[in-house]
């Protein structure tokens, strides 16, 4: 889907649940350029169950490990970062801090919260700025 | 636009140093080429940011638009009505560079329209596709992700994704 981005350096992908256009994407990536991918997470999702959530997340997590392996074999050698962006405050925070294990391995993940992303004229607003917002807490997992 | 009263077209004129143009529920068609050095060359060397929203347009005219801005580094397309065309597509007078901003996009007519824009010289740092309301469709996922791939630094798909 995207293997024609050779010059990537950052793709974000807002997420209400994980799906195989998500991993799609991850598993096209070709850029060796790539310094970070931030994935805004919905609270929209079905969060009540932190159980639930991980499994959703496990194809992500395979995915990123992946992508990186791959690049690594075509001489990529940066260490790739991962933010999780939760949009809105009554997400279940633990989750965040388990989600992706295997590729906590390879890369960083870190934790932002944005609090002030519960409407869409916000949200629009907020994802056309560079990089996203810094307007939460920030924990690095 | 073009049929403006002359009090209204001498408004545009004092905008010499607008950066940024926001063009609303308008029809393209209907500036024409003389409508935009009538309205639009008061801030046509200045102009960085141009969003078009609620729109009819003919790529030709889509074409026409952009290249008349030099300077243009934002280019925000919301919620447009591609329209069949009945002229030629000019050639751009220069690769368009910066953002482009892609949104509410779902008909099949967007899909000819993504892959016309496709074959123009474009050299964005940054794409964005969003949908604010509903899904992006898979197939015109698949066919926005043509634009500037050789030269995005930045990709943003800031809508829901289709499952596959």
């Amino acid at each position: 889907m995207i293997s024609n981005f050779r010059q990537l350096q950052v793709l974000e992908l807002m997420v209400v649940s994980p799906s195989s256009t998500h991993q799609a994407l991850l598993s096209s990536i070709t850029s060796t350029e790539l310094q970070k991918i931030i994935f805004h997470v919905s609270r929209l999702g079905r969060w009540h169950d932190p159980a639930t959530k991980l499994e959703e997340w496990a194809p992500i997590d395979t995915q990123l490990c992946q992508a990186v392996d791959r690049l690594r074999t075509t001489g990529y050698n940066r260490t790739l970062a991962v933010r999780l962006e939760r949009i809105g405050n009554d997400i279940e925070g633990d989750c965040f801090s388990k989600i992706l294990p295997i590729f906590r391995e390879k890369g960083v993940v870190t934790v932002t919260v944005n609090p002030g992303l519960l409407h869409s004229s916000t949200r629009r607003s907020t994802l056309q700025g560079a990089g996203g917002p810094q307007t939460g807490k920030q924990e690095t997992g | 636009m073009r049929n403006l009263p002359q009090d209204q077209v001498e408004c545009f004129s004092a905008l010499c140093n607008l950066h940024s143009l926001t063009l609303f529920d308008i029809i393209i068609e209907r500036i024409g080429g003389e409508g935009f050095r009538t309205c639009f060359s008061a801030f046509r060397d200045t102009l960085t940011s141009l969003t078009l929203q609620t729109f009819v347009v003919s790529f030709s005219a889509f074409v026409t638009l952009v290249d008349y801005f030099p300077n243009i580094r934002i280019l925000q397309l919301r919620s447009f009505t591609p329209e069949p065309d009945a002229d030629p597509v000019p050639n751009l007078s220069r690769p368009l560079r910066g953002r482009v901003n892609v949104s509410g996009v779902d008909t099949d007519g967007h899909l000819n329209f993504f892959d016309q824009f496709a074959r123009l010289e474009l050299e964005y740092e940054e794409v964005v596709i969003d949908s604010p309301s509903h899904l992006i469709g898979a197939n015109h996922l698949k066919h926005a992700l043509q634009l500037s791939v050789t030269t995005a630094k930045t990709l943003r798909l800031a809508g829901r994704l289709p499952c596959e």
